[in-house]
C-alpha cells in the first residue's frame, strides 16, 4: 500500500518553491475545468503533465498509481455513455455528445491526477506547510493540515498491525455479504480510533510548549523560501495557461450556445 | 456558526482537529483502490464522520474536512476535493448542529431508543448535505460526472456506513471520551459556541429542506431538462444550499451541556474495571488521593 508520496531528488522541479509549483497546479485545475470542450488542448495539456513528470524523474510513483488512473479514465467514459444526455446519435449506446464529453471527462481528471501525484512526490511536507503559509493560508490550518499528513502514515500502519492482532484473534473479514463484513470491521477502528484520542491531552501540550496561540506572525521558520528567476518564470506560464483556459473555454461556451 | 472561528483557540481542539483528520485519512487511504466512480470510492471511514460531529464539534467537522483532502493526496487531487472537503465539513457539522438542538439529555451515547432514532435522523440530514454539496460541486462546477448518476451513488457509498455503524460507535467511544475530557462541551467555553435559540428547530428543517430540495432540483435539470452539467446544475441547486446555509446559522446549543458534571459514574467504573476504594477507606490506609493515584496509573 502506497503510505507515503514525496520521492526525493534533485531535479528542476523539485528544486522549484513550492508557491510556483502550487500555482502551476491550481493552473492544470483551472484547464480541466474552463476547457470542457477543448478536447484536444486537453490531451496537449496531459502529454506536457506526462513530461514534466518523466524529467522530475518521479514517474515510478505515477506508475504505482497506473491501476487508479486507467480506471478513473474508463470509468468516466462509461458514466457518461451511459447517464449522459443522449444528443446526436451515432451508433448503438453511443452519442455524440456524450462519447465526447466522457472522453473529455477522462482526460481532464487523469490530468488533475497526474499534476499532483507531480506536486506531491516533489514537495516535503514542510515544503508544502511554508508555501501554504507565504501563500496567506492561516498558521492554524497549516498546521493542522501538516501534522495529519504527517501522522497519516503511522496509523495506517498502526491500523494495520491491529487488523493483524485481531485476525489472530479469530476475526474474519473475508467472509459473508458486506454488511457482516462491515460490521465486524468496528473491532479495527475502536482501538485505532481509541488510541489515537488518548494522545491528544500530550499533543495539545506539546503545542503549546511550543508557543502556539500566540502572534503567529512572529513565528520563525527553519525553511526559508525564495522565489529565484526560474519560480517566477514558473508562476508567469501557470498564470498564462489560467488566462488563455479561461479566454478559450469562455469563448466555447459562447460558440456553442450560440449554434443552439 | 461562531464555533467555526472560535474553536482555533483552543489547543486541544486543534490537537483534536489534527488527529481525527489523521485517522480519518487512514482509514479512507486503503479503500482508496475501491473506484465506484472516478474519484468516488467505497468508504468505510464516513462512520466515524457524524460520530465526530457529535463529540468534538467543530473540531469533528474541520478533522473531517481535513482528512478528505488528505485522503485525496493518495487517489489524485482535483478541483472536486475542494467541494469533497466543503461536503464532508458539513458531513460532520450537520449531526453536530442536529443532535444539540433538542432539549433534554444530549449526551454522546445511543443507548435509549429515542437517542438511536435521533441518531439515525441526524446522520441522514448529514447525507443530505454532504450529497447536496458534493454533487453541486461535481456536477455544476468541475462537471465531470452527470449529475444524474451522483445521488444514487453517493447515497450508497457515503450513507449506508454511518447509518449502521455510526450508533455504535458513538455508544463505543462517547462514555470514554468524556471521561478523559475530549467532548467539545468539556473543552470550549459557552461563550464560544452559538448559544441556543427559539429558531432551533426551524434551522434543522432548512438545512434538512434545502439540502434535499437542492437534490431534487438537481435531479430535476439533469433527468427532465436534459442538462446534466454545468451552469443549469449550479442554477438549480445554489438557491437551496442557501437556504441550507441559513438554517446552519439559525441552530445554537443549550448553555447546560457545558455544565461540569462532578457526579461518579459507577456504571462507566465498573466497565472500565476502575475499582477505588471509598475515600475514609484510602485515608486510612494511608492512600493517596484518587487523581494522584490515576495519574501514576497512566
Amino acid at each position: 500500500m502506497i503510505k507515503y508520496l514525496y520521492v526525493d531528488g534533485d531535479s528542476f522541479y523539485h528544486r522549484l518553491d513550492p508557491r510556483a509549483k502550487l500555482l502551476f497546479t491550481l493552473a492544470h485545475f483551472v484547464a480541466c475545468v474552463a476547457l470542457i470542450s477543448q478536447v484536444w488542448l486537453v490531451a496537449l495539456l496531459l502529454i506536457e503533465s506526462l513530461v514534466i513528470t518523466q524529467l522530475s524523474h518521479t514517474a515510478r510513483n505515477l506508475r504505482r498509481f497506473r491501476p487508479l488512473v486507467v480506471s478513473i479514465f474508463v470509468l468516466a467514459l462509461l458514466s457518461w455513455i451511459f447517464l449522459g444526455a443522449k444528443i446526436n446519435h451515432l451508433w448503438g449506446i453511443f452519442y455524440e455528445e456524450n462519447v465526447g464529453m466522457g472522453v473529455s471527462a477522462g482526460i481532464r481528471s487523469v490530468i488533475a491526477v497526474v499534476i499532483s501525484i507531480l506536486l506531491l512526490s516533489t514537495t516535503r511536507n514542510e515544503e508544502l506547510g511554508a508555501g501554504l503559509r507565504r501563500l496567506g493560508i492561516p498558521y492554524a490550518g497549516v498546521f493542522v493540515l501538516t501534522s495529519a499528513l504527517r501522522m497519516a502514515p503511522v496509523l495506517i500502519g498502526s491500523s494495520l498491525s491491529v487488523m493483524e492482532a485481531q485476525r489472530s484473534r479469530g476475526l474474519d473479514l473475508d467472509s459473508g455479504h458486506a454488511l457482516s463484513r462491515l460490521r465486524r470491521s468496528l473491532p479495527l477502528l475502536v482501538p485505532a480510533f481509541l488510541r489515537t484520542m488518548r494522545s491528544t491531552g500530550t499533543f495539545s501540550m506539546a503545542i503549546e510548549a511550543k508557543g502556539y496561540g500566540h502572534n503567529p506572525r512572529s513565528r520563525g521558520s527553519y525553511l526559508v523560501l525564495r522565489m529565484r528567476a526560474t519560480d517566477y518564470a514558473w508562476c508567469v506560464a501557470a498564470l498564462l495557461i489560467i488566462a488563455g483556459s479561461i479566454v478559450i473555454g469562455v469563448q466555447g461556451q459562447f460558440e456553442a450556445f450560440s449554434t443552439r | 456558526m461562531k464555533d467555526i472561528l472560535t474553536m482555533w483557540r483552543y489547543p486541544k481542539m486543534v490537537a483534536i482537529t489534527a488527529l481525527s483528520a489523521a485517522l480519518y485519512a487512514a482509514v479512507l487511504i486503503p479503500f482508496k483502490g475501491i473506484q465506484v466512480l472516478p474519484h468516488i470510492d467505497m468508504r468505510i471511514a464516513t462512520a466515524m464522520v457524524p460520530a465526530m460531529g457529535i463529540m468534538f464539534g467543530p473540531a469533528g467537522a474541520f478533522g473531517a474536512a481535513i482528512g478528505n483532502l488528505i485522503g485525496d493526496f493518495f487517489g489524485g487531487v482535483t478541483l472536486g476535493s475542494a467541494f469533497g472537503m466543503i461536503s464532508n465539513f458539513f458531513f460532520a457539522y450537520v449531526p453536530y448542529k442536529v443532535w444539540y438542538a433538542t432539549r433534554g439529555d444530549n449526551s454522546p451515547r445511543t443507548n435509549t431508543t429515542r437517542k438511536l432514532m435521533k441518531y439515525v435522523v441526524a446522520s441522514l440530514a448529514a447525507t443530505l448535505a454532504e450529497m447536496s454539496i458534493l454533487c453541486a460541486g461535481v456536477g455544476g462546477v468541475t462537471q465531470s460526472l452527470p449529475y444524474t448518476v451522483l445521488p444514487p451513488v453517493l447515497l450508497v457509498t457515503n450513507g449506508l456506513v454511518p447509518l449502521v455503524l455510526g450508533g455504535a460507535l458513538i455508544q463505543l467511544f462517547g462514555p470514554r471520551l468524556e471521561k478523559w475530557g475530549l467532548l467539545f462541551s468539556q473543552i470550549m467555553s459557552p461563550d464560544d459556541v452559538p448559544r441556543r435559540r427559539p429558531t432551533n428547530m426551524l434551522g434543522v428543517v432548512l438545512m434538512v429542506a434545502g439540502s434535499a430540495a437542492s437534490i431534487i432540483g438537481g435531479l430535476y435539470m439533469s433527468l427532465i431538462v436534459h442538462k446534466p452539467v454545468g451552469l443549469p446544475i449550479l442554477a438549480a441547486t445554489a438557491p437551496f444550499l442557501l437556504v441550507f446555509l441559513v438554517g446552519n446559522m439559525l441552530v445554537g446549543v443549550d448553555r447546560k451541556e457545558f455544565e461540569d458534571d462532578d457526579e461518579p459514574d459507577d456504571e462507566l467504573d465498573e466497565k472500565f474495571h476502575r475499582v477505588a476504594p471509598p475515600p475514609n477507606l484510602r485515608a486510612q490506609r494511608g492512600q493517596p488521593e484518587e487523581s494522584i493515584r490515576l495519574k501514576e496509573e497512566l
